[in-house]
């Protein structure tokens, strides 16, 4: 009984610190937050903001070419379709066109050669059409690049029928089938690549995602804020023997295991309090499936396990409750960041990066979490979760004994 | 001269505090590093940052070899043979992240195509993960290359073949394929920048981001210890007694403002200069208006730290309050990641922030090579928030000085 007296105490004054309160919940439901406005959008995609692109057409068509390819390509790149994507301003001179991106008027600026309709026809070797993008816009100008390339290649494609077929015919017929097989090329609608490629999503997949974005972030910052949790209920003690209430504890009749015993419960009491607060609060407001109960338990007491654990060992390297705070706050921000907390969206990261990670609790709390999310059972989760607890034990078998000497010295156990 | 005093005196106290190094310096070096790491890149000596694409050559024909090797040559992904054991796991590949997309070619495939019955190709990718989106996107655009050199390539066929209906072959794609490596119209793309001669995305180093945005994120950050003295002040009632000396109210404010800053200023420009030598950031493309604009984020930062240390009654409330300000005005602001990538709403509620304003500032000197003209408005409305909540500060510590 007095264990859980105890603990229930530490429980209760836990919930009264504004400070732990918004680093166990507000922290990690604000990140979170942050990250689903950022990148929520009714498709649930992440949205591009349309791209303005100065266009200067200096096209200037060959006497009797039967088309003016500038125009052309203009009107592609002005067609309704595309209007979500680029909006298209002519203007005068390449100067002009260039002024807009640097005034940051507009996202990128197209320059059509004066021969791009003569190397069309075959009149002129290559054209080169110039695209001067904003660096600071990077992504805009990425899709503003497609766009313009997509309808390059359906010029080119005519072009190159044209001279392919030069190169095999010869004669005076030659040139009316170079212009026949241009025609074809042209007039041959698109085969857009949705009709080449059909997609399917692996079985078990989130539906969205901006919620399988938030899901992660919300993991990650549950795991990184967890250990901080665990550190701070570990750190009670030292703040008890400077507040003078241990040794006064200790006149009582109570045993020291069972001080230090009712301490690391208040402190798994108060970890599983945020987990569940964290779990059900994300479920509700930013639509997250956590995963099936019995990993989604599973994966919560080996977390509970190696941030109270990971706690205890980083409280015997600090003397007052003063050090613990830059302390707790160096070491949790390092290896949470080794762990991949930090980068828990990224994709394709170095091969170092997942190494590294494997060094950490976070790593494995994280590898364990993920497979949750993904709705995977205990089967699959396995290793990463007794790596998890067993990294929390072996904190514990190192934390413990240095935590008795230290705060149980002429104490009866 | 006693506002000089003032400062000193809290500057002693802030360096004396060992957690100084820590907060000010060693965090945001230790976080632009990390995410500058993370952030991949396609430069020399970089990992091959494209997409690994698991592919399941089921039809084994030469038309899928000529598929095979569009999409060889794409930048996005980088397409690797499964084995028949992985072939059968496609979905827990996936899922699991091993490969960002499988592409199955199903038997039969090439026959249709030359018979001109097309049957797709089947992209198995996860629509839920950047990498899927990325993925699914650039075999979008290697298909739509094959598949418009098979048109070019028909078209040559019928034009110049005897037999009625004739289509291209294999050969005739890769022809195709082959001459469309110099098109007759090309595209140069080129980063605007002070010299207007960059190759596209070559001026965005990874740090270009990381750096700036970890010097905003941590000019707030680093407030706590500053914030901290003036608190500690208060709560010893040091402010009220020192406001019964001669000493003029205006005085004690401004010392204590000068004092956060020159702890603000400090550190800003020691981890510029860190930016500028270890990671080539180029900070001095505009030094000028790299110093008035940093100048602007100091004076901003500093009348928020008077701001906390003005309403915050504890230290637990100035580290809860600096915190939530950093993740706040850090993330909506811009530090975290581009505002272009964001939603419409976030991007409308972005510039709400005075972080937005920095960041834009720093994108406009680094990364378009903006001079003064372009870096005036920021700093101004930075100067303008700094001035609003210096105004908050001083009218909260003139009531209640305690």
């Amino acid at each position: 009984m007095k264990l859980l007296a105890l603990a229930w105490k530490d429980l209760r004054r836990q919930s009264r610190s504004g400070l732990l309160l918004v680093m166990m919940l507000g922290a990690p439901l604000l990140l979170t937050g942050l990250i689903d406005l950022a990148f929520s959008s009714p498709a649930g995609t992440p949205e591009i903001a349309t791209v303005t692109l100065a266009v200067a057409n200096l096209d200037t068509p060959p006497t009797g070419a039967p088309l003016a390819a500038g125009h052309t390509l203009l009107a592609a790149l002005s067609a309704p379709e595309l209007a979500p994507l680029v909006h298209v301003v002519p203007v005068d001179g390449a100067d002009a066109a260039r002024a807009m991106v640097a005034r940051g008027d507009a996202g990128a600026a197209l320059v059509i050669p004066a021969d791009f309709t003569a190397a069309l026809l075959g009149r002129a070797s290559s054209a080169t059409a110039t695209l001067t993008t904003d660096p600071a816009r990077p992504l805009g100008a990425g899709v503003v690049k497609d766009v313009i390339q997509r309808a390059l290649d359906g010029l080119s494609g005519s072009a190159l029928a044209a001279r392919l077929t030069l190169q095999q015919v010869a004669g005076p017929a030659a040139g009316a089938l170079a212009m026949q097989a241009a025609m074809l090329v042209a007039t041959d609608a698109p085969r857009g690549a949705s009709a080449g490629v059909a997609m399917e999503a692996p079985a078990g997949s989130s539906p969205s995602f901006v919620t399988r974005m938030a899901a992660q972030v919300m993991g990650a910052m549950m795991i990184f804020f967890v250990f901080f949790t665990g550190a701070y209920g570990a750190s009670s003690l030292l703040r008890e023997q400077e507040e003078g209430t241990l040794p006064r504890l200790y006149t009582t009749p109570t045993g020291a295991a069972t001080v230090l015993g009712g301490k690391f419960l208040g402190t798994a009491m108060t970890l599983a309090v945020q987990i569940a607060v964290l779990l059900s609060v994300s479920a509700l407001v930013f639509g997250i499936r956590w995963g099936r109960p019995l990993p989604l338990v599973l994966a919560s007491a080996a977390l509970i396990i190696a941030a109270a654990g990971f706690g205890v060992l980083l409280l015997a390297f600090v003397r007052t409750s003063r050090q613990s705070g830059p302390m707790f706050g160096v070491v949790l921000t390092v290896t949470g960041m080794v762990g991949g907390l930090m980068t828990s969206t990224f994709t394709n990261l170095p091969a170092s990066f997942e190494l590294a990670s494997r060094f950490t609790p976070q790593g494995w709390a994280m590898a364990a979490w993920r497979l949750c999310l993904d709705g995977r059972g205990v089967g699959a989760m396995a290793v990463s979760l007794v790596v998890t607890v067993a990294i929390g034990l072996a904190c514990l078998a190192v934390g413990v004994p240095l935590m008795r000497r230290r705060f149980t010295q002429g104490v009866a156990s | 001269m006693k506002a000089l005093a003032i400062a000193r005196k809290d500057l002693l106290q802030v360096m004396r505090d060992r957690r100084a190094l820590i907060f000010l310096l060693l965090m945001p070096v230790a976080f632009t590093l990390f995410f500058g790491l993370a952030i991949p890149t396609t430069g020399a000596g970089s990992h091959d940052a494209r997409l690994q694409l698991g592919l399941v050559d089921a039809d084994g024909s030469a038309l899928s070899a000529q598929l095979r090797r569009v999409l060889a040559d794409s930048g996005g992904v980088r397409p690797e043979a499964l084995d028949a054991v992985q072939a059968r796991y496609v979905d827990d590949l996936v899922r699991r992240g091993d490969e960002a997309g499988v592409l199955r070619i199903p038997t039969g495939w090439g026959a249709a195509l030359a018979a001109g019955a097309p049957e797709p190709v089947t992209l198995v990718v996860d629509p839920s993960t950047q990498a899927g989106l990325a993925t699914a996107q650039a075999v979008q655009a290697a298909v739509q290359r094959f598949l418009a050199a098979q048109r070019v390539a028909d078209a040559v066929a019928a034009t110049t073949s005897a037999t009625p209906g004739a289509r291209g072959s294999a050969a005739d794609i890769a022809t195709v394929l082959d001459a469309w490596r110099s098109p007759p119209l090309a595209l140069d793309v080129r980063a605007a920048g002070s010299n207007g001669t960059n190759e596209a995305g070559a001026s965005e180093g990874p740090y270009d981001q990381a750096s700036p945005g970890m010097i905003v994120q941590f000019a707030v950050y680093g407030l706590i210890l500053s914030a901290m003295v003036l608190v500690i002040e208060r709560k010893q009632r040091a402010l009220a007694r020192l406001a019964t000396t001669p000493t003029p109210r205006a005085a004690i404010l401004a010392g204590h403002a000068l004092a956060m800053l020159a702890v603000v200023l400090a550190q800003v420009l020691v981890l510029e200069a860190f930016g500028q030598w270890v990671l080539g950031v180029d900070y001095l493309a505009s030094p000028l208006a790299m110093a008035v604009l940093t100048l602007a984020l100091c004076v901003w930062a500093s009348s928020l730290g008077m701001l906390i240390g003005a309403f915050a009654r504890s230290e637990e409330q100035v580290v809860a309050w600096s915190l939530v300000a950093m993740f706040v005005l850090a993330g909506l602001g811009g530090a975290w990641f581009p505002l272009e990538v964001t939603s419409a709403t976030f991007r409308s509620f972005a510039h709400v922030m005075p972080t937005a304003w920095a960041m834009d500032g720093f994108r406009n000197v680094l990364l378009r090579g903006a001079g003064m003209a372009q870096t005036l408005r920021p700093s101004l409305i930075l100067l303008a928030f700094g001035a609003a909540f210096f105004a908050l500060a001083v009218g909260r510590l003139a009531r209640r000085p305690d």
